[in-house]
């Protein structure tokens, strides 16, 4: 897992819980943390 | 979940946002009653790209990238009630370090063959587009031959749980059931994959006496 350390986040683009299309492009210049969940 | 907002709160002056991602194959409808209290922005991974590209088995996870789109952690088992792993978080918010490895391991799976995991998330997103369908029982078929092929998958094992017994999950987890399910269920995969180690007692592990 450490060897995707220093690469570039691969491009995704999920839907928000409103059905939006989101992109990880949006978050381009900011630092983003990304927390991956499941509500089981 | 508190600590977030927290957390969120303390730093949110050092230009950097959360961004949560639940993953679960049926979509919004079942993540929506938990993600409410949740001031972030929220987005569905439906069909484990994230883990898939990733290599992750399990949930809860946490990946920091900088401002120009790199990863700074990546960290399987993350929380934010966990001293060192906040810690590690402030310290690239503030610019110290570049990038953070946290050391603790929260889950080491044993190696999988590359070609068996990948059968395992087409199946995966196979067992979507049933679901989708209402074809409930094609899915769960689609998603038992992937925890054969990707046995250390917790993503995969534990959907195939909360489809099947989403009482399980309600309120607080039943933990002791997990195990139980657990081990119950790798019993029966050894069977299927190694049928001369098991009997009707269990299964051996290859290479020990049996009683």
């Amino acid at each position: 897992m450490k060897e995707f350390l220093g690469t570039k986040v691969i491009d995704f683009t999920f839907q928000d819980l409103d059905g939006n299309t989101i992109s990880i492009k949006d978050y381009m210049g900011k630092k983003l943390l990304i927390f991956m969940w499941a509500s089981w | 979940m508190p600590g977030w907002q927290k957390f969120y709160e303390e730093h949110k002056d050092k230009n950097f946002e959360v961004l949560s991602i639940a993953v679960d194959i049926n979509g919004a409808d079942v993540v929506k009653p938990y993600a409410n209290d949740f001031n972030f922005k929220t987005l569905i991974d439906s069909e484990n790209i994230l883990a898939d590209h990733y290599g992750f088995k399990i949930v809860p996870n946490a990946i920091f990238i900088n401002e120009e789109g790199k990863l700074s952690l990546i960290k399987q088992g993350f929380s934010i009630e966990q001293r060192a792993h906040r810690e590690a978080i402030v310290k690239l918010l503030d610019n110290e370090v570049p990038c953070i490895e946290l050391e603790d391991t929260y889950y080491i799976p044993s190696g999988s063959n590359g070609l068996e995991v990948k059968l395992a998330e087409t199946k995966y997103k196979l067992a979507k587009e049933y679901l989708k369908n209402n074809l409930k029982e094609k899915a769960l078929k689609e998603l038992d031959e992937a925890i054969l092929l990707d046995g250390d998958n917790f993503l995969i094992r534990k959907q195939r749980w909360y489809i099947r017994h989403p009482e399980k999950f309600e309120g607080d987890i039943d933990v002791e059931w997990q195990q139980q399910q657990l081990k119950n269920e790798k019993e029966e995969e050894a069977k299927i994959m190694n049928p001369e180690n098991c009997s009707s007692n269990g299964c051996v592990i290859p290479g020990t006496t049996k009683a």
